[in-house]
């Protein structure tokens, strides 16, 4: 019921988006294109991209859907210039260029946008690419809720998450779902775009009700593991098959996507003539089949598509502006070499506290052998030698205590402490090298 | 010379100027015409050696950065990837059963060729794969664009057994990693309009595939033909019956896992064709006849290589070096220069690392072999560099 409703409201949402973007894209008339399948039927809409003889169509109600090579039968362009003089009901214009449309000068060039138009940030969910995509180091609830004050400092109406992370800790699962839902979902539209979203990377932006994915999007493979590869098994895997329902739920999602994602169910759909969901089994029962017994699901953009779980399709902003329904949007935030997109404040902070992060990682073997070979070097001298050593030691330990103030997940994934632990551990040092030095 | 002479010679110069004035005229009514058939701009390189070191992301990005400020067209890279087993003498080429799937070589080249990267081009250039051996995790690297041509030696493929990377643990686990190594690696694929099947043809031994062409497209079918009209790509090797004979696999003709050569790539229209020369290819592009060849990217990638080759020698001397320096000396000033010595080795080392961290891996150095990662090599000798600070600490009492 909840899902049912959950989908209507999302459903109304893109209607009013359409609604919108119409005004946009009348002026420039709507193109009917038809793509005829091997299995007979017939996808009318706009081709949004054709290479190598595979196919995204955009369809009347915004969705656009892939078509391989293998699976086109016929492809014919402007139908309705031909067959009728009336014109079609306009849709949002697709966000993919062409293949072979030479793209404008500097794209990325900030365009003029009315005052009103939404501001939207894109902040990192990790960063896969440097290393720096773990759930629960990288990417944790505390670091999010902290850039919630930046983001409304910005004035920031869209919250978009663009996810590259191979995954990480379960503790972090609940924590992340909670900020998400409890704090990102009342003051921002809070959207998911999907580059590499495995595990952990994947089930807590479940959370999420839009996902948008890049056409080179992975999303899944979630079941839980420890050690050398063991599955977390009994009542463990239940706490987190039920956890995944109520991410599920809190993102309007159908539970079977995710339980395939996390142990070896099938999922099948069955598709109505547009190619929309009619009907999901979690067996083989349906008319196309997703995930087959004994795999695990991962979706790709056109798996995601073929469930109606991707809400859109995009591979830059000005896509991902288009697809989310936007006729015009402002994306926050300043022009840094290297990064695809403006960075906002709260996106700058995320960057650097997964830089800290990381600098930390790599030195913390540095920190503690300093801090513990100067503590023994002061133990071996008379008291009146002590203070370079002790100097050296607080320095070190000044460190450690830096590093778990930027990120306390750190004392427990490097140093298997709680961080009121780590705390205590930290002022019985300060005390024993106060001590030290009498 | 007669006047009469003179007079013919008169109108024809009149002529002549004429006809020139009309030629001007027609070349100015038709500049925006001619301006179209400048000739094209070609920046081709190859990316050979071994994928992951000598084929990386600095050199590919520079070569991108260098193409672009050249404004190319076309940038053209032949693949041809080193395909033997590393410190074989001899050389030998792998088999096409040999090589496991491994998605983690291709992720960090992938932001060279994206969408997003390309934005910043005036003019998106035409991305040209041209295959020879793109075996193992290279195999990806020709997806990463919609134009794919095959040398007639052309290879994909290395890349079985994505179940073989896990040796121990539960079934399930071990589905979840492949389910997302192969998500990652379809993605890639449908993102240049390819056929994901192929990659799950390639990569699982469990995956029976089909095809049958029809107007001269394959349509795909998960299953083993059933008419003659269709042609298995690989059946499964879960079912004994169906595993590869040793005769097969030694004269390549194993049908467990796919290799795509150049005739079963033109076939499925992976291919656009066969070529064996750049200028073959540059015919088939449809430019053979106006076209030039900018910027040096095989002195980039060739360059990129040799460092890293130099790289990796400097790094086995200046450990040894930095062994062979012995602190115990009488003098303290004598120690504190030795100290110094060994300080400026590990600098070194450092710098080194920092800079090609992405193409060195530490145990294919003999000296480093109990180490997994660069990272980790830099961690160590910041420790001992702060260790060599505390010693001069404590040397000062």
């Amino acid at each position: 019921m909840k899902k049912f409703a959950s989908n209507t409201w999302r459903r109304m949402a893109m209607s009013a988006a359409c609604a919108v973007a119409v005004l946009g894209c009348v002026q420039f008339g709507f193109a009917l294109d038809r793509v005829t399948l091997n299995d007979g039927r017939v996808i009318e809409g706009e081709i949004a991209r054709e290479l190598n003889g595979s196919v995204w169509v955009k369809t009347a109600d915004g969705l656009t859907q892939f078509y391989a090579a293998s699976d086109v039968l016929k492809i014919e362009r402007d139908v309705n210039a031909e067959e009728t003089e009336t014109p079609s009901s306009p849709t949002v214009t697709d966000p993919a260029p062409a293949v072979d449309a030479p793209k404008p000068r500097q794209e990325r060039e900030r365009r003029a946008v009315s005052p009103g138009a939404p501001r939207a940030a894109i902040l990192s969910y990790g960063d896969a690419d440097k290393g720096q995509g773990m759930v629960g180091t990288y990417i944790t609830a505390q670091s999010l809720r902290e850039v919630i004050p930046l983001l409304e400092e910005e004035n920031i109406d869209i919250v978009v998450f663009r996810i590259n992370s191979g995954g990480g800790a379960v503790l972090e699962m609940e924590p992340l779902s909670d900020v998400l839902h409890n704090e990102f979902k009342p003051k921002f539209r809070t959207v998911a775009w999907i580059d590499y979203a495995i595990s952990a990377a994947s089930l807590t932006p479940h959370t999420l009700s839009e996902h948008y994915f890049m056409r080179r999007g992975a999303y899944g493979g979630n079941t839980a593991w420890f050690g050398a590869l063991q599955a977390v098994e009994g009542r463990g895997l239940e706490d987190i098959l039920y956890f995944a329902e109520l991410i599920s739920e809190r993102g309007g999602h159908d539970p079977r996507i995710i339980r395939a994602m996390q142990i070896l169910e099938p999922l099948s759909v069955d598709l109505d003539e547009n190619g929309r969901v009619k009907a999901m089994y979690q067996n083989e029962d349906g008319e196309v089949v997703i995930n087959k017994p004994n795999r695990v699901l991962a979706l790709t953009s056109v798996t995601a598509q073929q469930i109606g779980f991707a809400d859109g399709i995009a591979d830059t902003l000005d896509e991902l502006g288009k697809a989310m329904g936007l006729t015009e949007v402002e994306w926050v935030g300043e022009e840094v070499d290297g990064v695809p997109w403006p960075v906002s404040k709260a996106e700058k902070y995320l960057r650097n506290f997964r830089d800290q992060t990381a600098r930390d990682e790599q030195s913390i073997n540095q920190y503690f052998d300093g801090y513990n070979v100067a503590v023994g070097l002061a133990r071996g001298v008379p008291v009146d030698e002590r203070g370079k050593f002790i100097g050296f030691a607080r320095r070190s330990l000044n460190s450690i205590i830096r590093m778990v103030d930027n990120n306390p997940r750190l004392a427990l994934f490097i140093l298997n402490m709680s961080e009121d632990q780590f705390r205590d551990w930290a002022r019985e040092q300060e005390n024993m090298l106060r001590e030290l030095s009498k | 010379m007669n006047t009469h002479e003179s007079g013919r010679r008169g109108l024809r110069d009149r002529l002549r100027q004429a006809s020139v004035g009309a030629m001007a005229a027609l070349i100015l009514a038709a500049a925006p015409a001619l301006a179209q058939q400048e000739p094209a701009k070609v920046y081709s390189f190859t990316a050979d050696g071994w994928f992951g070191k000598d084929i990386s992301f600095t050199p590919l990005t520079e070569a991108m950065d260098e193409a672009r400020s050249l404004d190319a067209d076309y940038i053209i890279i032949k693949v041809d990837v080193d395909w033997f087993q590393r410190g074989d003498p001899l050389e030998q080429e792998l088999s096409d059963d040999s090589g496991i799937f491994d998605i983690f070589g291709i992720r960090p080249i992938r932001p060279v060729f994206t969408e997003e990267a390309l934005e910043v081009w005036d003019e998106k250039p035409q991305i040209v794969f041209w295959v020879k051996n793109a075996m193992g995790s290279a195999a990806f690297l020709p997806f990463l664009a919609d134009t794919m041509y095959f040398h007639p030696e052309g290879r994909i493929g290395g890349i079985r057994g994505v179940y073989l990377q896990f040796r121990t643990g539960d079934e399930v686990v071990k589905e979840k990693l492949v389910a997302a190594s192969l998500a990652t690696a379809k993605g890639m694929v449908i993102a240049s309009g390819y056929e994901p099947k192929l990659i799950e043809a390639m990569a699982r031994g469990d995956y029976t595939l089909s095809y049958r062409l029809e107007g001269g497209r394959p349509v795909y079918l998960e299953r083993e033909p059933q008419s003659t009209d269709e042609f298995l790509l690989t059946n499964n090797a879960l079912d004994e019956s169906r595993q590869d004979s040793i005769q097969d696999l030694a004269r390549g003709r194993g049908k467990n896992w796919l290799t795509l050569d150049e005739e079963t790539a033109r076939v499925l229209g992976v291919s656009k064709g066969t070529v064996s020369t750049i200028d073959d290819l540059l015919f088939e592009l449809g430019i053979a006849r106006n076209y030039e060849m900018v910027g040096d990217g095989d002195r980039i990638m060739n360059s990129w290589a040799d460092s890293i080759e130099r790289t990796e020698k400097a790094l086995d001397r200046l450990w040894r070096e930095y062994s062979e320096i012995q602190v115990d000396a009488d003098e303290w000033s004598e120690r504190r220069r030795q100290r110094g010595q060994q300080r400026a080795k590990l600098a070194q080392m450092i710098g080194l690392l920092e800079r090609y961290k992405e193409a060195i891996v530490p145990y294919h150095i003999d000296v480093f072999r109990n180490f997994r990662s660069p990272e980790q090599l830099i961690s160590e000798f910041r420790r001992r560099l702060q260790r060599l600070d505390l010693e001069q600490l404590a040397d000062e009492r």
